[in-house]
């Protein structure tokens, strides 16, 4: 014992240790883990009901002991006067601390779009720890039903939703469709943003429909959630919400299209369609694989045959000048393109082209086709007056001055893409 | 017998004491005050901690064995030795709470958000105490155990920031006056300096002293620069939303969602820094606590130290927003005093008086 004093006299750590272990050990030992007391959110929907309150609705994982190796996911929607009462009746009705760590998605509807959503963002990202890395997308029904609806998709088919978004992201955006993306292009100059769109709609529109059976009822439990793609089916019911959801989105279908909604100072512009898209994408080096439809196409190897080019590569390189004060954008576009396939007659199909068939009169139809989609998408754009290609802050970024200006006779940056010229040259490479 | 140190602790030292408040708050602030262009305050603001360090340098070298207090005693007397002693503790105990708030505040949110006050309180009081009653070796040795760990996983989490890199930041676009207020204003978060030149006679001279100084302050600042310039990069005009810096560089992508927590990295930096930090100025507090009540051993000033730290951040009249806020305004007077103009008129009259005060010395 002796000893033991001495030692600690010499190593006052020692005691700090013993102290730590006391007070601290026990206390850590037999508190609950955190997934007990907080439950795991993983995607929010925030609408406004008919009152004009606000609606939150949670898709949110409870972790309790069980056999299976089901996750049980559940859907909680509660109103409130603003988004603070929202989260608290969340909470009361839930039993547990609501807290957005692990949102991967964030749903708003379009009639919320209707108004400003930063301020609603903006308190959920810096009060309720939102991530601002959370993707974020609209829909036309309300965020209530489109959650439901998604919770039963992932138990029936494994479809989730926060892989359709990753996917629209990476692949069909002009950017990522993130919460940071959208409050860095809310306080750009410009202050216009493109964000994922998701309608349900009713009736058969080769959209991805939920399976009749589980309209019975019983799809409380999932597999995936937000989060993860593997796993069981339904296997039970926790059927508060699932047969509830199953009736109410049985007779819609999700679309995913790839078109998205355009949105301006927080607020619904319009929806710009895939087609309209595919002329933005046209300037958009991460997207890739775009199909080019040649119809009724008549060269010295085919005729009237309908050809379709994937893009495989391709290059942009961009130029931006002052003419006479004139903003000039050019792009020259390389795409390296081969062909995919033809639907011809059969003296066409015998000769088996290569997929590296590009003749002259090929080049010209696809430049001519390339352009008519840019030309589209630029009209609507100035039209609407949105600069989501964020063309005035390149120009600001590398001619500020002769930019500054332009800016003088123009009352808001928006106007400024007005003001520009676009010279496109395209060229086609077999690839 | 008196503990000494060698250039490279000393050096590692000043190495670790720079991170302090730059790789957290400072970016997001920064920002907020001139855009991207906060990336050129901070550049001056650590050019003007090199010209200190430099100043320090000369200073040892013509006074090898003195203390920084016996040398303004030596030329302006006892009683503005220990004024400006008094306001170098004041000073110092400032930059513990800012560090600690900042600290709290980031392990509060990345690591345990239910975690009340008093642990933190509890630990941190706890490690500073007690490296402080072991003396400036221990403290020493440690930094320069975990020194290669801590720049280590900081160029890691600048490695991995590169996933998340957008687009290169926007300068020179905010107004040449925010520069120079963001100058001022943030001048709280440096002058780093001083802790040195505290403990400037326990600092042995050896070889290369300056080479090897100047090599630990460059690893650092350049660290830094990168970090700001990475954080500009990857959050552009959302900057000022992101108040942890090196954990939001890493972990904002929901590419690397499915990755799990790569911000542990940074976690452990920040910890270990905090750690060692906090125990440095505390140990420079109660040198000055020392020199200013000479006859007050270091277990009463570490006492008094952790009365007055408990009762302050207890009594929650300071908390992160309220130390940040005292920061920018009245700190910044005291940091112009006490990190430039000290030092420049100790630089100074060092070199004037150089031979005559050799003789007296020696």
């Amino acid at each position: 014992m002796k000893k033991f004093i001495n030692a600690v006299k010499h190593t006052p750590m020692l005691l700090a240790l013993i102290f730590i272990l006391l007070f601290f050990f026990p206390s850590a030992i037999t508190s609950p883990p955190e997934s007990v007391s907080n439950p795991i959110v993983t995607a929010v929907g925030i609408d406004r009901n008919d009152e004009k309150q606000f609606e939150v609705t949670l898709l949110t994982f409870l972790s309790y002991p069980n056999q299976s190796y089901a996750e049980s996911y559940e859907v909680y929607t509660c109103t409130g006067e603003n988004l603070s009462e929202a989260l608290t009746k969340a909470a009361l009705q839930i039993g547990k601390s609501v807290s957005l760590f692990h949102v991967h998605t964030a749903v708003v509807s379009e009639k919320l779009l209707e108004e400003d959503i930063t301020p609603a963002l903006d308190y959920l990202v810096r009060v309720e720890s939102l991530p601002q890395s959370c993707l974020l997308l609209a829909t036309n029904v309300k965020t209530k039903e489109f959650i439901e609806f998604i919770k039963e998709l992932n138990s029936q088919s494994d479809i989730n939703l926060e892989e359709l978004s990753f996917y629209n992201s990476n692949y069909i955006s002009w950017e990522d469709t993130t919460i940071d993306a959208y409050l860095q292009d809310y306080y750009s100059p410009c202050r216009s943003f493109m964000m994922s769109y998701f309608p349900l709609v009713e009736g058969d529109i080769n959209g991805i429909p939920l399976e009749s059976s589980s309209s019975g009822g019983g799809g409380g439990s999932q597999s995936g959630g937000g989060a993860s793609s593997g796993g069981e089916g339904s296997e039970k019911g926790s059927a508060q919400s699932g047969s509830k959801s199953a009736s109410q989105g049985g007779e819609k279908e999700l679309v995913n299209d790839g078109s998205e909604l355009i949105i301006k100072d927080g607020k619904k512009v319009s929806i710009l369609t895939r087609e309209l898209l595919r002329g933005v994408n046209w300037f958009n080096p991460k997207t890739i694989g775009a199909e080019l439809v040649l119809t009724d196409f008549t060269d010295e190897n085919f005729s009237n045959a309908e050809l379709v080019y994937r893009v495989n590569r391709k290059q942009i390189i961009t130029n931006l000048e002052y003419e006479n004060g004139v903003p000039i954008y050019n792009a020259n576009l390389k795409l390296y393109v081969s062909l995919v396939e033809m639907n011809s007659n059969k003296d066409d199909l015998k000769k088996k082209h290569k997929d590296s068939y590009v003749s002259e009169k090929v080049r010209e139809e696809i430049e001519e086709n390339v352009k008519q989609d840019i030309m589209l998408v630029l009209e609507k754009l100035k039209s609407e007056n949105v600069d989501i290609l964020q063309i005035y802050d390149s120009f600001y970024r590398w001619k500020r001055n002769e930019t500054k200006k332009i800016m003088k006779n123009l009352n808001d940056p928006s106007d400024f893409l007005k003001e520009v010229v676009f010279r496109f040259n395209v060229s086609i490479y077999p690839n | 017998m008196k503990q000494t140190i060698s250039t490279r602790q000393c050096g590692i030292i000043m190495s670790l004491l720079l991170f302090a408040n730059k790789i957290l708050v400072l970016p997001s602030l920064l920002y907020e005050n001139s855009k991207a262009d906060g990336l050129f305050i901070l550049l001056l603001l650590l050019a003007i901690e090199f010209g200190i360090l430099m100043m320090f340098l000369k200073i040892k070298k013509v006074y090898p064995l003195l203390s920084f207090y016996d040398i303004i005693t030596l030329h302006f007397g006892k009683i503005v030795a220990k004024i400006v002693y008094f306001l170098l503790f004041l000073y110092f105990f400032f930059k513990i709470m800012l560090i600690f708030n900042i600290s709290y505040m980031y392990f509060h949110v990345q690591v345990y958000i239910d975690a009340s006050y008093y642990i933190f309180i509890f630990i941190f009081m706890l490690a500073m105490t007690t490296s402080v009653l072991r003396g400036i070796r221990p403290l020493a040795r440690g930094c320069e155990f975990f020194y290669l760990f801590i720049i280590s996983c900081l160029i890691f989490s600048l490695f991995l920031s590169v996933a998340n890199y957008k687009t290169f930041p926007l300068f020179i676009d905010s107004p040449p006056k925010n520069f120079a207020a963001g100058v001022f204003k943030y001048l709280f978060c440096f002058g780093d300096m001083m802790v040195i030149f505290v403990i400037m006679d326990k600092m042995e001279i050896e070889k290369n002293m300056v080479k090897k100084m100047i090599g630990f302050f460059c690893t650092s600042a350049v660290i830094i620069l990168i970090l700001c310039f990475m954080f500009y990069a990857a959050f552009g005009r959302t900057s000022f939303l992101y108040k942890n810096a090196i954990s939001d560089i890493i972990t904002f992508s929901y590419r690397f969602i499915d990755l799990g927590r790569l911000d542990i990295i940074s976690i452990l930096t920040v910890m270990f820094l905090s750690v060692l930090q906090l125990s440095l100025y505390c140990y420079a507090l109660t040198e000055c606590f020392m020199k200013v009540f000479s006859k007050l051993s270091r277990v009463y000033s570490i006492a008094v130290f952790d009365i007055a730290f408990f009762c302050i951040v207890v009594s929650s009249v300071v908390n992160y927003l309220e130390v940040v806020r005292i920061g920018e305004s009245a700190v910044n007077y005291l940091a112009i005093f006490l990190q430039i103009v000290v030092p420049l008129i100790i630089f100074f009259i060092s070199l004037k008086k150089r031979g005559k005060e050799d003789e007296k010395i020696y």
